[in-house]
């Protein structure tokens, strides 16, 4: 897959050129906005790479041509600025994601496969945390290459659970979830759902944080 | 706030207030103008009353002597007699009929015992009756048919207490203008000054966070420049507040690039290394250039915090029970990794009128702390409760704790207490403080009461738009 870099740091281009090349991608590198601009609108790329703080044409200007011109390719913005106002703009005029420096680069990578794989139409069909996967389009659980069946609530249980790794749902947030409108629901319902659920995935799969609810482990 | 400035004692004749000089001032002056009118007022008016008495005397001792009985001999038409009331209240004329010889043939008044003058004219003279003692006398040369000679007197006293009794009525009103002149400048002067203490309430409701200008509404126009002078202070001291945090924050944000160029380099360095030494050495490396990335971070974020409240986001009625839950859920990765045992315990729902974020900030650097120092197993509680004083939450942790001397100054930027084992930027609580004034909200440290080591970060929601729900 090709990615064109545009970034006027000249260490940041090199290092990020040299990992990106390391991790299957072919990198064009330009440190201005109107080579930018002029390659982009030629040039066949999968992502963009575009740093905001460029000398000569903006990269927020180099943006907005673009989607003027109806342009999709895919465009994950970097930069400095993480003021909330300066993250509306950059999405508000059409980039695909927002990375704030300094980044890791594996989350780098994965959000450009994101991206991509979103702007490719195929949606993501796999809600995971990397302990434990959802398949969206089976409704099946995956854990450690293991399919295994859920039953309806188990299902919504660990969907709404993976929808957020890492964030607590309290008892009444998995109920809403779980059970429909005017469904009796009774008081121990969600504590024999989940404790089936660690039979079946183990005990750390679900863990408990006393007080205020579940949560599963974030990536 | 001039404490600090040493300065002589205030004697009373030097007074430091304005009123206190107005009045030493002033006072003297108005009495003595009211002596001295009083003078030249007792002065005249003798004076004149004393020319008129005189003319006076002189027509009645010619008109006795005049219309003196004629033909009779020595018999004289008695007088009718005056008593003493007359005569020295009223201020009667006694007249004396007296005969060539000197006889005394007829008096108005026959209880004086003032002779015939031998000198005619005007004359005062003291006698020994203690009811009147001075007289004013006037006396005729000899005249008429017989020769008689006609004294008139009048009572000194009566004179005296007339002139006394006016010279009064005089300085009365005056002397009544006195103390309602002094209210009225010691009005006046305290209400101007009251409006200085205004002024000065205003200016000290000023901080680094509101600095706008003093209102100039009810200053007295001799003050304006002043206040206007002090609001120019205020704007240019608004702007290197602006100025400084601008500048934390642009350096905050320019050390990012190279940052994140110094990572990428790492990232691609570390495939390159043999395993041992050197990537014992990498390791290292890069937990250094973690915790700059940390604290880039909070100086950012404490740069944000201390920015005046409006310019951030409008605040909302937050539930801080949901609240807690997201950030102890953000926090989890921390326990897990070292082994700390979360808990929370809600006794009742809050809600609070703030800035989301802002109170996230407070509550997850707190958290944030309670995990660092908490050593590998121990605890960490997390309490929503009610005191006295309102609604509190309690991050309790199984800590070293800190210092008692040392529970002030951990709120400092760049403090940390000395020995302790967590690699933090000493900006957390900095910015934990600054985020919680700006919603009013107090957090106190405290050592555990229960018998076990460790801290208790309680953060008083009272004082912040907190309702029940």
């Amino acid at each position: 897959m090709r990615a064109l870099l545009v970034e006027d740091d000249d260490m940041i281009g090199r290092g990020l050129t040299h990992a990106l090349k390391g991790a299957g991608w072919s990198v064009d590198w330009v440190r201005n906005g109107e080579l930018a601009h002029s390659v982009l609108a030629d040039g066949d790329y999968s992502c963009v790479l575009l740093d905001l703080g460029l000398p000569g044409l903006d990269g927020t200007e180099v943006l907005r041509r673009a989607r003027s011109r109806g342009d999709l390719t895919p465009v994950v913005v970097l930069t400095a600025r993480d003021g909330v106002e300066d993250r509306v703009l950059g999405l508000d005029i059409g980039a695909d994601d927002y990375l704030l420096k300094p980044f890791e680069m594996t989350e780098l990578l994965a959000r450009m496969r994101a991206v991509v794989r979103r702007r490719s139409g195929a949606a993501q069909s796999l809600l995971g945390n990397g302990a434990v996967q959802l398949d969206l389009a089976t409704r099946e659980v995956l854990q450690d290459g293991v399919r295994g069946a859920l039953t309806a609530r188990e299902f919504a249980l660990l969907h709404a659970l993976l929808e957020r790794p890492g964030a607590i749902l309290s008892r009444e947030q998995l109920e809403n979830r779980i059970y429909g409108w005017g469904e009796e629901v009774s008081s121990n319902a969600v504590d024999v759902l989940i404790h089936g659920m660690r039979r079946k995935l183990g005990p750390e799969a679900i863990r408990n944080v006393r007080g205020l609810g579940w949560r599963v482990a974030a990536p | 706030m001039t404490g600090a400035v040493p300065e002589a004692a205030p004697r009373w004749y030097r007074p430091r207030s304005l009123r206190g000089q107005i009045l030493l001032w002033l006072a003297p002056w108005v009495l003595a103008g009211a002596v001295v009118a009083g003078g030249a007022f007792w002065a005249s008016y003798s004076a004149l009353i004393h020319t008129f008495m005189q003319y006076q005397m002189e027509i009645l001792a010619r008109s006795h002597l005049a219309g003196g009985p004629a033909g009779q001999g020595d018999a004289v038409e008695l007088l009718p007699p005056l008593s003493r009331t007359h005569i020295v209240e009223w201020g009667a004329f006694v007249v004396q009929v007296w005969s060539a010889d000197g006889r005394l043939l007829a008096t108005s008044g026959p209880e004086i015992g003032v002779p015939l003058q031998a000198a005619t004219g005007h004359q005062r003279l003291r006698t020994r009756d203690a009811w009147a003692p001075g007289w004013r006398v006037y006396t005729t040369s000899p005249g008429g048919q017989h020769q008689h000679r006609v004294q008139v007197l009048q009572s000194e006293q009566f004179l005296q207490e007339e002139v006394a009794v006016r010279t009064l009525y005089a300085i009365v009103p005056l002397a009544l203008l006195v103390p309602a002149l002094l209210f009225t400048l010691w009005r006046v002067v305290g209400r101007a000054s009251r409006s200085l203490r205004a002024v000065a309430d205003e200016v000290a409701e000023r901080n680094d966070r509101s600095l706008g200008a003093i209102p100039m509404g009810r200053v007295p126009e001799e003050i304006v420049p002043l206040v206007g002078s002090f609001n120019a202070l205020l704007a240019r001291l608004e702007e290197a507040f602006a100025a400084q945090r601008r500048f934390v924050q642009d350096a905050a944000h320019e050390l990012r690039t190279p940052m994140a160029a110094m990572a990428l380099q790492m990232e691609n360095l570390q495939p390159l290394l043999s395993p041992g030494d050197a990537q014992q050495q990498f390791a290292q490396l890069d937990a250094g250039m973690r915790r700059a990335r940390h604290l880039i971070g909070q100086l950012l974020r404490l740069s944000r915090q201390e920015a005046p409240a409006s310019v951030q986001a409008p605040a909302e009625p937050v539930d801080i029970t949901a609240l807690l839950r997201e950030s102890v859920g953000q926090l989890m990765p921390l326990a897990d990794q070292r082994r700390i045992e979360v808990g929370f315990s809600g006794a009742c729902a809050v809600r609070v009128n703030a800035v989301a974020s802002d109170l996230r900030s407070v509550f997850d650097n707190l958290l944030d702390n309670a995990l660092r120092y908490t050593p590998e197993g121990g605890s960490v509680e997390v309490r929503l409760h009610l005191l006295a004083s309102g609604p509190a939450v309690d991050i309790v942790d199984t800590g070293p704790g800190i210092p008692p001397e040392l529970m002030e100054r951990v709120f400092d930027r760049f403090f940390r207490v000395p020995g302790a084992a967590a690699d933090g930027s000493g900006l957390g609580l900095a910015i934990t403080r600054a985020a919680a004034l700006r919603h009013g909200l107090r957090i106190e440290l405290r050592a555990r009461e229960d018998g076990v080591a460790g801290l208790v970060a309680r953060v008083h929601l009272a004082h912040a738009g907190v309702s029940r729900g």
